[in-house]
């Protein structure tokens, strides 16, 4: 099908951007106005997404060029199925983000509010950006301010150890980038253009040798946003940022920017028959398995909450690795739609962790005994994601590992599967203790509080929801997993 | 060809407007002031008003003393590199002069200080404007004495001992030049520049000398290590607006002169058979990361700018040196970005110290939000030196990077490795001083009112700041309209 000529992709990224900078303009005094520019802007950006969705669904695509910045290298925005599944997720995400924002924030009379607000729609335009980047410097422009708008989040509570984690965000995310930059230059001597392609614009260039050092420099760079072990230690840190901030960004937008590098690398930058044939795709399974399970063994260790949620995602986030890295169809498909996903059950875990906490003051899992009595609707979202986590069926969870393990055997490496279940059994290790403290213990008497405000409830149960609805009815048409495979070119229409 | 007396409008209107200025400044200051503005500004038309003429790709040649009367001819010739780099020196200036209306006001000798600024301009345009390299040393050898009296401008014992070293080490290195400039004549029979090489015919030994005598001379005139000692000690030393044409102007005589004799003087095909360019690469990766690892331990805000000003001089020599059309590009897009981007740096830094004499870095904390106008200018315009797209920074880095590789040799990807390190290194030092001034406490400077600079002073920031955005995104403006005609006339590609 033809790309059709098309402003919306930059339209998406533009409603974000003027939303920041009124946001500044409204400001602390008219903060009701100030929500209602949030509020407003992920609607209408979250619209200008799906409005793109059924063209694309039918494996359509659109196309946006501006100025160009090298000979046949541009700001180039390209929408195809696998950008918008990730321009979609954000932006909708956003929309329950910010109700969810409003409440915590508020609840909590957190400071510097205008600017949290700013950063957060600053990075939501940067996160639709890279999805939409139709070339590898326009993902890589997009890349850097998503780690430099993201970055007030980080410190908002100007701690030093909020500031601690903040630089030691930003020496990860920067050295990640200088190696995506080396890599960039380094691709764009060999073949001479940045454009994704669907078959990859490498195969035919550089040696073997170079190509293989070329991919190691992209998994290394992209990956200190993927949080692969042993990259992965900014992500914990960073948990010190507002409950929100973790839910969205670094649950979702901020690794998933990462994942969506290493995929776009995999998919369209070198093309799934190139790293193939070069044999790149086992190794990446390996440091892929090695991150899922250390990362669990990471998660059983913790109390804090937040922090187990974080080394579940470093986990989590490396399935969808694992499924790039296997090459087959199935796993491929199993991956790109876990970032839906777990999207979804993550950023709802992370809601139900805010919730406690703005409602008890608690943040670690040994005080919240009799949770379940005092907080049933949030405790129940948090359960059913839970289990997603887990893997059962039939939250969403599931759908992910059954393709990853029929990916793992279309491409003869079932040791693979062993990896997902034992990744499973850790899994419900550390998530089943708190679901059965909180409905089976005695809360303690020191335990005071009742279920959070509508602000912060609704997008708990909306998206607890929807990860089930994900589980239940995967295969209907215009679910993320058809979109996935449109994607990949193997059906779903 | 045209011949027109623009280039002499251009030299000459600053040394007039100079001197009326210094006369009028005994009655008048305000008209003083004016005056001199007034000077530069017709300086920077009468450049612009060459443009439509070098823009279709004539050349502007003028003959100021003849041959008869002088021992060589003092003429004038604008191409595109001189234009580009005239016009944005002149335009600095004009920013420069009209921020020092107000910084000044406190100190001594205005109106000598004000006659020195419109003497060192025409210097500047005259050394760029030249044809040939003895015009171009005599220009030289002014700007050097003019600009002494800018350094030494406080007359404390610092400042004068700065300008010693400054004066000293200047025409040291200047009789080196000297020395180049008389061999190539003997050897060439002619010092015209703008045929691609003149020393085509000749061989031997007494090459290298001559690339040796000509590199001295131009390095130390940019701050190349190890002949940079001058810089960190005179750059900080003088009053912020000449700091800021120093570092952000100045400087890049070294380099145009450096690209000259490359390029005009032994000509691509010698520099190539020579293979002595491979050293002057390993020169300025040497300063680049020097440069950068002394900033990282400065206190004082302005000897930190100047170190860094030397570590980014290392990027156009080293981008002048690797020969390629791509690197050569990025040297000169460079030439023009750091300009905007010191420039910027040090009129924030003058504004800290015109509103609160602070100089010291660590006591910077909580700038931000006394002083939000500079120190978002400082913050755009660190972030561009750091490479965050889609800043200018990041543009010169990505051509440089670009023509590092084109070169095609392995030992140069360490080169590439050098200067990612290099930003990484400048996120070190820049970054904690944004972080401290938006996010820090408000330990330091309690009694200051939040108060900006007056118009005078932010206006030509803001200016700075809004080029280093547009010029980024826009960078094929730039770079297809103005520097391609350059590296097309002198690779033919």
């Amino acid at each position: 099908m033809e790309p059709v000529y098309s402003i919306r992709p930059v339209l998406a990224i533009a409603v974000s951007l003027a939303c920041a900078f009124l946001i500044v303009l409204t400001g602390e005094k008219r903060r009701n106005l100030r929500e209602f520019w949030t509020l407003a802007a992920s609607v209408l950006g979250c619209t200008i997404v799906v409005s793109m969705f059924p063209h694309i669904y039918h494996g359509g695509e659109y196309i946006f060029t501006m100025v160009s910045i090298v000979p046949g290298v541009g700001l180039d925005f390209r929408v195809d199925a696998f950008g918008m599944f990730f321009a979609f997720l954000s932006s909708f995400l956003w929309i329950f983000t910010s109700i969810y924002s409003i409440g915590y924030m508020r609840a909590l009379k957190e400071h510097a509010q205008t600017r949290y607000y700013f950063a957060f729609a600053a990075c939501i335009a940067s996160a639709v950006g890279i999805a939409f980047a139709g070339n590898l410097l326009t993902l890589f422009i997009f890349y850097e301010m998503l780690t430099m708008s993201a970055f007030p989040l980080v410190i908002h509570e100007e701690t030093p150890e909020a500031l601690y984690a903040g630089k030691k965000y930003l020496a990860y995310t920067l050295s990640g980038g200088a190696l995506v930059l080396l890599g960039m230059a380094i691709a764009y001597t060999l073949a001479g253009t940045l454009t994704f392609t669907s078959h990859g614009f490498l195969a035919g260039h550089g040696s073997a040798q170079m190509l293989k050092i070329l991919f190691a420099i992209f998994i290394m760079g992209f990956g200190v946003k993927a949080a692969i072990i042993p990259l992965h230690s900014w992500l914990p840190s960073a948990m010190v940022a507002p409950t929100p901030v973790s839910a969205l960004l670094h649950a979702v937008a901020v690794v998933n920017a990462g994942i969506f590098g290493i995929v776009r690398v995999v998919c369209s930058v070198y093309g799934i028959e190139l790293v193939a044939s070069l044999g790149l795709g086992l190794p990446l399974a390996i440091v892929a398995s090695i991150t899922i399970i250390v990362g669990s063994l990471f998660a059983l260790a913790q109390d804090n909450l937040k922090l187990m949620l974080a080394y579940s995602t470093v986990s989590q986030l490396s399935y969808i690795i694992l499924g790039a890295a296997l090459l087959s169809p199935s796993a491929l498909s199993g991956g790109v739609v876990h970032i839906a996903h777990q999207g979804f059950m993550k950023i709802t875990l992370f809601f139900c962790a805010g919730a406690i906490l703005v409602q008890t003051g608690k943040r670690n899992m040994s005080e919240m005994n009799g949770i379940g009595r005092k907080m049933p609707l949030t405790m129940m979202g948090f359960t059913m994601c839970a289990f997603g986590m887990i893997g059962t069926p039939p939250m969403c969870g599931f759908i992910t590992k059954w393709y990853l393990g029929l990916g793992a055997l279309e491409a003869g490496h079932p040791i693979f599967i062993v990896v997902l279940l034992a990744s499973a059994l850790l899994n419900a290790a550390y998530y089943l203790p708190p679901v059965y403290n909180a409905f089976f213990k005695e809360p303690d008497a020191s335990l005071k509080g009742k279920e959070a405000s509508w602000w912060l409830l609704a997008p708990i149960l909306v998206c607890a929801a929807i990860s089930l609805m994900l589980g239940i009815i995967p295969t209907t048409s215009y679910m993320p997993l058809q979109l996935a495979r449109t994607f990949l070119g193997i059906g779903g229409m | 060809m045209v011949i027109s007396c623009l280039p002499v409008i251009a030299v000459v209107a600053p040394i007039i407007g100079g001197i009326i200025a210094f006369r009028v400044g005994k009655t008048s200051e305000y008209a003083r002031n004016l005056i001199s503005v007034a000077a530069t500004i017709v300086s920077f038309l009468a450049i612009t008003a060459m443009a439509p003429a070098v823009l279709k790709g004539k050349i502007i040649e003028y003959v100021l003393v003849s041959g008869e009367i002088a021992p060589l001819p003092i003429n004038f010739r604008v191409d595109f590199l001189s234009l580009f780099i005239a016009w944005e020196c002149s335009f600095d200036w004009i920013l420069a002069t009209v921020y020092s209306h107000r910084y000044m006001e406190p100190l001594h000798a205005r109106s000598r200080y004000y006659l020195f600024m419109a003497l060192t301009l025409s210097a500047v345009i005259g050394a760029l404007l030249t044809k040939n390299l003895f015009a171009l040393f005599i220009f030289f050898e002014a700007m050097l004495l003019t600009s002494y009296v800018l350094v030494i401008h406080e007359e404390t014992p610092e400042a004068m001992s700065a300008g010693r070293i400054y004066l000293f080490l200047g025409i040291a290195t200047g009789l080196f030049m000297f020395l180049g400039i008389l061999i190539t004549y003997i050897l060439a029979g002619t010092l015209d520049l703008g045929h691609g090489g003149i020393l085509g015919g000749v061989h031997g030994s007494i090459l290298n000398i001559l690339f040796v005598a000509f590199v001295v001379g131009a390095a130390a005139k940019a701050g190349i290590f190890p002949v940079h000692i001058w810089l960190p000690v005179a750059h900080p030393i003088a009053p912020s607006p000449a700091s800021a044409i120093l570092s952000g102007v100045l400087v890049k005589e070294g380099c145009y002169v450096m690209i000259r004799v490359i390029y005009d003087v032994f000509g691509l095909e010698l520099m190539r058979t020579m293979g002595v360019c491979k050293w002057l690469v390993l020169i300025a990766g040497i300063t680049i990361f020097f440069g950068s690892a002394v900033a990282i331990k400065q206190i004082n805000l302005k000897t930190m700018l100047g170190y860094s000003t030397v570590s980014q001089m290392g990027y156009i020599f080293m981008g002048a040196a690797l020969l390629t059309p791509t690197a050569l590009q990025g040297a000169i897009l460079h030439i023009f970005h750091h300009s905007m981007m010191k420039s910027a740096l040090f009129l924030c830094a003058g504004a800290f110290i015109y509103k609160t004499g602070i100089r010291d870095i660590d006591k910077m904390a909580g700038m931000g939000k006394k002083m939000p106008i500079t120190m978002t200018v400082f913050s755009i315009a660190a972030l561009s030196m750091i490479g965050v797209p889609p800043l200018v920074g990041f543009m010169s880095k990505w051509y440089l990077c670009l023509g590092a590789l084109e070169a095609g040799k392995l030992m140069l990807m360490a080169f590439v490795a050098v200067l990612l390190l290099s930003s990484l290194m400048n996120a070190v030092y820049y970054m904690p001083i944004i972080i401290n001034a938006f996010f820090g406490g408000d330990e330091h400077g309690k009694e200051i009112e939040p108060d900006d600079v007056p118009p005078s002073m932010s206006v030509p920031m803001v200016m700075l700041a809004i080029g280093i955005m547009i010029f980024g995104i826009l960078v094929s403006i730039s770079s297809l309209t103005l520097v391609r005609p350059v590296i097309s006339a002198i690779f033919g590609v």
